[in-house]
């Protein structure tokens, strides 16, 4: 069980399934949330469930594809509570085409949404971090990056997030701060059908597919303080999947 | 959720990182089984850990012999009703030079290190999945990576990643997961016996600057062995403070 008692928590895109998973899981166990999304409704609506859940959550409008927003939100939250302990990197816009389809503005997209917030967030929290020799880095990326067909511009955004983890890892390490990367793998949401997900589960080792709660207990095992000697990996949860590939260990 | 009345099996388990793994699952409420080729160190750490109120029994047996293994796993599922977590932690190692090296140190390597972990859960799996649940956690090593010198242990500890997929593969349908952990330099008594300047060296190579501890293992399989975390399954997780990220 994740150790992450009165940690101070950012968590970015934490209104869609995933980020409330991972902020509502966090908050439980004992974390303060700072959860922050691009609609005030659902940031609010968020906030209020953790609280009613009776974990301690603060909501936070932003556009984290915004680095001036991003630069004021990491601010704002150092002059509160001095510190940040954790923080998940929760981006994920799949648009992914095959290659003559792309356009330019459709690559940089990709880019903007998939990759560049992650950037932002970590170049202003991984000092505050490595000042206060602890942090957890959690980025979230998709078992996607290793390569299909069909979206090699969602592939090149999310598995720069392996190069990226890598890097800040060493950076980072003798300071007491990890970095690390969750990619999920086939993970059910609101939206697919019921139809959808058996067919998709039939592909997937562990024959089901995977739940938010899934990917929120892995984030919380990166989070934890007690997982002070793993860095610089990307895991994924994927009910198997990622054997099937290469370049997956 | 968690490890609650499960029953583990952990070779190697009466010194280093396999007692501390033994000691934390059996702190989170599992029932577990200390396993050594050595009777004296089984039941020392029987004791120990009887005396502290866990739930334990212990296993002699020779991992490297089908025999030995199959009568352990009866025992174990005799005894405590189940075999629920494996852990395939027994390990050793025989390093040299590639002209220096034997045709034994390459078998007893590839024996207790691979062949072992192969036994153990073929053994164990015949236990798991009528249950539709597993757990088979391999310590592999940061090491599988290579480097010279050490031809036997890298390819054994290789194979056990190999070993883990095809598990993850074959039994996932089954309710059995399989993971694989690659610890790097951990303390245990045995580092305070390397020459300083061997430790200095050591200590340069790590990002960290530090050492782990057994608990870093520990916490680790407590988190694979999860009776919630069925959908992580084939993974390799190396537990080194970013040594293998390092290229110097």
């Amino acid at each position: 069980m994740e150790v992450v008692n009165n940690r101070v928590a950012i968590v970015s895109n934490a209104t869609d399934e995933i980020g409330a998973a991972i902020s509502s899981r966090l908050a439980q166990k004992g974390a303060t949330v700072i959860c922050s999304g691009t609609d005030q409704d659902s940031v609010d609506s968020l906030v209020a469930r953790i609280k009613s859940e009776g974990g301690q959550a603060i909501g936070l409008v932003m556009d984290s594809t915004d680095p001036a927003q991003v630069k004021a939100s990491v601010a704002r939250v150092v002059a509160d509570y001095g510190r940040v302990d954790i923080l998940v990197n929760n981006v994920d816009a799949p648009n992914g085409a095959a290659i003559r389809e792309i356009s330019d503005d459709q690559w940089q997209d990709g880019i903007n949404i998939n990759l560049n917030p992650i950037f932002y967030f970590c170049r202003e929290v991984l000092p505050v971090m490595c000042e206060n020799k602890y942090g957890r880095i959690i980025n979230l990326s998709s078992l996607e990056y290793i390569g299909l067909s069909g979206i090699s511009n969602y592939a090149a955004a999310k598995s720069a997030i392996f190069g990226l983890t890598r890097s800040l890892a060493l950076e980072s390490a003798k300071d007491d701060v990890t970095v690390n990367c969750v990619a999920k793998g086939d993970i059910k949401s609101a939206a697919m059908s019921d139809e959808d997900c058996e067919k998709m589960a039939k592909r997937i080792p562990v024959q089901k597919m995977g739940s938010a709660d899934d990917v929120a207990r892995t984030v919380g095992f990166f989070a934890s303080d007690t997982s002070k000697y793993v860095t610089g990996q990307t895991f994924f949860v994927c009910g198997g999947k990622s054997a099937y590939f290469s370049m997956s260990i | 959720m968690g490890i609650q009345n499960r029953v583990a099996l952990i070779t190697g388990s009466a010194s280093g990182m396999g007692r501390q793994t033994a000691r934390r699952l059996a702190e989170n409420g599992a029932k577990v089984v200390i396993n050594d080729i050595v009777p004296e160190k089984v039941e020392e750490t029987v004791a120990e850990f009887k005396a502290d109120g866990l739930t334990v029994m212990g296993q002699v047996a020779d991992i490297s012999s089908k025999e030995s293994v199959d009568a352990m796993v009866q025992a174990v599922v005799d005894n405590f009703g189940s075999l629920d977590i494996l852990v395939n932690n027994a390990g050793m190692e025989r390093a040299g030079a590639l002209r220096k090296l034997t045709e034994q140190d390459w078998d007893l390597t590839v024996d207790i290190n691979l062949k072992g972990a192969f036994l153990c859960s073929q053994a164990a799996h015949n236990h798991m999945v009528p249950n539709n649940h597993g757990r088979i956690i391999n310590i592999a090593s940061r090491a599988w990576l290579g480097g010279p010198g050490q031809a036997p242990y890298t390819s054994a500890k290789a194979g056990l990643v190999g070993l883990t997929r095809v598990l993850a593969l074959e039994l996932g349908r089954k309710g059995v997961t399989s993971n694989c952990i690659a610890p790097g330099l951990i303390y245990t008594p045995m580092w305070d016996e390397l020459p300083e300047k061997n430790q200095k060296f050591l200590l340069s190579k790590q990002p960290t600057g530090r050492l782990g501890d057994t608990d870093d293992i520990a916490n680790t399989i407590l988190f694979l062995a999860d009776d919630d975390n069925a959908f992580i399954t084939g993974q390799v997780i190396y537990v080194c403070g970013g040594r293998s990220l390092f290229s110097g």
